[in-house]
């Protein structure tokens, strides 16, 4: 959806280009950077893009926002607000495209932010974004203790919290990362489960929904989209693995394909849990931090339970991972290039960095046990939800400012739309991720907007008082040192043959 | 802009700093890796080989597919591997591309952090 794609950059004998996606663009007119001849080796296949895309999504607090959105709507219609924002993460998805085709990167967002807004935008918005990767690994940890505790009810929550968080560290610190054929198999069993629990809850309901198609007011239906892109947070993470892959469209295939399969997984079971009188099982969200688990009892006992906690347990297992991953090595790169102390740039003997991976631990087990005490996670998912309609909108914005900035830099693939749509794109996600704060006039929605201008003030006094200066200092000092290290240049002598200028 | 020759001796510098390190060749030694480096402005190219623990640099493409490729203008090429500066900066301001799986750009960074902090 809204991608152009340039086949001159496309893998010596690859097919023909569909048009799926949009109409080819001529060769454009690139100066940077220069490609090589050269052939990488690459491994991954559009199945793996898939999973991994869809699996970096699925959690166990993305049936929190299942259950808020069927508690809000006027009737069983949560797949619409579900569907408007599958669409909407398409344009993101677009947008993803474009900049990594422009910049393919393990960077990602920081590098783009980068080019089109400058180093402190950059580093304001990454940061405050991983500090929510970061809350969210901790609210995650608390619904996955909460799902742990049902299952063995003699052990509480917070030595769940403590045990599983322990365990994905420890595996972080070893550098162990989710291969892709286990992806697969976690991912693809996800989505089984799902849609095998929609199908006999909807069954169990006598397949009948008649408020289908009443989601109530549209004001209700826009706020709900902003919740809504909480159940697609992560797909675009899948964008790293470009240099991984055989063919480099099945990024953003595979991107499509993962969203699409997420609005059916989410559309199927938010209907059949709000089908019949399954309702009435959950009670508030804010009350039940495993309406997934009580879903699953309700329709087949003790072993909907029990697959029901497995499949949750996978769920979480792929966000651990993920949000353990990303972020602590995000703060490691931060020590690299001097924004974050130096301390946290040790690397230990299995290379991994070390100091990096227990601050995150102990800031994920700070926000779980903080959680545990107080109950306070749907604050944190409006918190993520909000923040990830940002950052969708941050991306589309950069789309628009590279497109004026850098219109000469090749671009493998194009998002529809020339200026507008990037604009409209970052419009329309800005707009529903501020929506998430003025649901209600609830501590939990007020509440979030404050924390997140808190944390992005807080990044942003940080980077303009002790980082900007710190960096010109490290610059200077780097200009001498390049001076005294390496070999003083020969002179070049001018060239004989020049004609002089009179 | 960088020399041919100033690019050349970044990399011999790097390679020799690695196999002058006893404890990062112990930890390289499960990392057989080649390596492409390619200086845009010059249109040269070179190839860096770690096995066993050792690291070789020589120029010229590798004759076999790369496991890395990395890409950037001459000066940025040497001032990384001469130690000037931390890959990380030059790679988030997009004037450093590396190609290859992240696990391989990490691992690649974290020998020049404990070759030069």
């Amino acid at each position: 959806m809204g991608l152009e794609i340039d086949n001159s950059s496309k893998t010596e004998g690859s097919d023909a280009m569909p048009t799926a996606l949009g109409r080819h663009v001529a060769p454009s007119q690139a100066n940077e950077p220069v490609p090589t001849t050269s052939e990488l080796k690459r491994t991954l296949g559009l199945r793996t893009v898939v999973s991994t895309s869809a699996g970096l999504t699925f959690a166990s607090s993305t049936f929190l926002v299942v259950v808020f959105i069927g508690h809000s709507l006027a009737g069983n219609a949560s797949w619409i607000p579900i569907t408007i924002a599958g669409l909407l993460c398409a344009l993101a998805a677009a947008a993803f495209t474009e900049l990594n085709g422009m910049y393919p990167s393990a960077a990602g967002i920081r590098l783009w932010l980068q080019r089109a807004f400058g180093e402190k935008m950059a580093l304001v918005t990454s940061l405050s974004y991983m500090s929510v990767v970061a809350l969210v690994v901790g609210t995650e940890a608390y619904v996955l203790s909460n799902v742990l505790t049902d299952a063995f009810p003699l052990i509480p929550p917070p030595i769940w919290i403590f045990a599983m968080l322990t365990l994905a560290t420890f595996a972080n610190w070893r550098g162990t990362k989710i291969a892709g054929a286990l992806q697969d198999v976690i991912t693809y069993s996800v989505i089984t489960s799902i849609v095998v629990f929609s199908v006999i809850g909807l069954s169990h309901a006598h397949w009948s929904v008649p408020t289908f198609t009443h989601p109530g007011s549209l004001a209700t239906v826009a706020s709900m989209v902003g919740f809504a892109i909480f159940l697609f947070v992560g797909f675009e993470w899948v964008t790293p693995l470009a240099e991984e892959v055989k063919e480099p469209r099945s990024i953003p295939y595979g991107m499509f394909i993962a969203l699409g399969l997420l609005v059916v997984c989410y559309s199927l079971i938010s209907t059949a849990m709000f089908a019949g009188d399954h309702s009435a099982l959950f009670g508030a969200p804010s009350r039940n931090p495993i309406p997934h688990v009580t879903f699953a009892n309700s329709i087949l006992g003790n072993a909907g339970r029990i697959v029901m906690i497995v499949t949750s347990l996978c769920m979480s297992l792929t966000t651990f991972n993920a949000g353990l991953l990303s972020v602590s090595r995000f703060i490691y790169a931060s020590a690299r290039e001097h924004v974050l102390p130096k301390k946290l740039e040790h690397v230990s003997r299995t290379l991994t960095p070390v100091n990096a991976i227990v601050t995150v631990y102990v800031l994920a087990l700070a926000v779980s046990m903080f959680v545990c005490v107080t109950h306070q996670y749907i604050i944190l998912v409006n918190v993520a939800a909000a923040t990830e309609s940002l950052i969708y909108a941050f991306a589309a914005a950069c789309v628009f400012m590279l497109r004026r900035k850098e219109a000469s830099t090749a671009r493998p693939y194009r998002m529809w739309g020339g200026l507008w749509l990037p604009a409209v794109t970052a419009i329309l996600f800005l707009s529903v991720g501020i929506g998430v704060f003025f649901t209600d006039t609830g501590f939990n929605y007020w509440g979030a907007g404050v924390i997140l201008a808190a944390v992005a003030a807080a990044w942003f006094l940080y980077i303009h008082f002790i980082v900007a200066p710190r960096k010109a200092r490290i610059k200077a000092e780097q200009a001498a040192k390049r001076q005294s290290r390496r070999p003083v240049k020969p002179k070049v002598e001018e060239p004989k043959d020049e004609v002089p200028v009179d | 802009m960088a020399t041919i020759d100033e690019v050349r001796d970044s990399l011999t510098s790097f390679a020799d700093s690695c196999n002058e390190n006893a404890q990062l060749k112990e930890m390289n030694k499960d990392w057989n890796r080649t390596i492409e480096v390619h200086a845009t402005d010059l249109g040269a190219d070179f190839t860096i080989v770690t096995d066993n623990g050792a690291v070789t640099s020589t120029d010229g493409k590798p004759s076999t597919a790369a496991d890395m490729i990395i890409q950037a203008d001459s000066e940025v090429l040497t001032q990384v591997f001469y130690g000037e500066v931390s890959p990380n900066e030059p790679y988030n301001e997009g004037t450093l591309r590396v190609q290859a799986p992240e696990q391989d750009i990490l691992r690649l960074d974290f020998i020049t952090a404990m070759l030069w902090g």
